[in-house]
């Protein structure tokens, strides 16, 4: 998934108000932000490397200790346990420990070919990315508009339902953040210029 | 235009554009997310 993980904050954002929303957002994300560290210091390249030449089925990338099963796992671990010593809450701890680890989960359906270990240990994604790259967007929306559609009914329960501008704009972000991507599912922004 | 031969040449197709990219895109989204959800909060 790429932005739909974003969307897994959505899920506890209701029953952790009191807490900052940001910190859902960014352990939803936590394996993916290491990864793109990873991939700028060479440890987890991405292949090609540039924007214009990749697509999702030309790209090859090492995602070793930030999306493979076991290291996704200890990460998630990492985060509540680092979650809860800042802010000593251990309902908050369990779902920032949980959505790290979602994150990894989420990408074994929706994603790139993904191990359990080590590269090359037993793979345990479906590799849609390379394989039915239109199915994984789908899954994607579905997955996102499920969030929305599940923080709006439990904000609704609880006299905050969104205002219709503001729900627009939450599944715009998410349904424009998935779309933008399709074009590039096997023609690369390069070639797109070209033709153009 | 985008010319994928010379860009190789000159060593550019080798700047790592496709992570830096994701960068600026995962923070716009990252803003506007927890723009909307928490606009209303006291």
């Amino acid at each position: 998934m790429i932005v739909g993980h974003y969307a897994a904050a959505l899920i506890p954002r209701s029953r952790l108000r009191q807490y900052p929303f940001w910190l859902l957002l960014l352990c939803a994300n936590i394996p993916e932000f290491l990864w793109l560290l990873l991939a700028l210091l060479g440890i987890e390249p991405a292949s090609p490397p540039s924007i214009f030449d990749a697509t999702f089925k030309n790209l090859k990338v090492a995602m070793t200790f930030s999306h493979n099963l076991i290291p996704g796992v200890i990460q998630g671990v990492v985060v509540a346990a680092l979650v809860f010593a800042w802010f000593r809450s251990k309902p908050l701890a369990y779902w920032c420990g949980f959505l790290t680890i979602f994150h990894v989960l989420s990408d074994l359906v929706v994603g790139f070919e993904h191990q359990l270990l080590a590269p090359d240990s037993m793979p345990v994604s479906l590799n849609t990315y390379g394989t039915l790259p239109y199915v994984a967007f789908a899954i994607e929306i579905a997955f996102s508009v499920g969030c929305i559609a599940w923080y709006q009914y439990q904000e609704s329960k609880q006299g905050r339902g969104l205002s219709t501008p503001r729900l627009v704009s939450l599944y715009a972000v998410f349904l424009i953040g998935i779309a933008i991507w399709v074009p590039t599912t096997s023609v690369s922004l390069g070639q797109w210029m070209q033709r153009i | 235009v985008y010319d994928g031969i010379h860009d190789k040449q000159n060593g550019a197709a080798n700047m790592p554009t496709l992570i830096l990219g994701l960068i600026v895109f995962y923070a716009i989204c990252f803003a506007l997310i927890n723009y909307i959800v928490t606009k209303d909060d006291k």
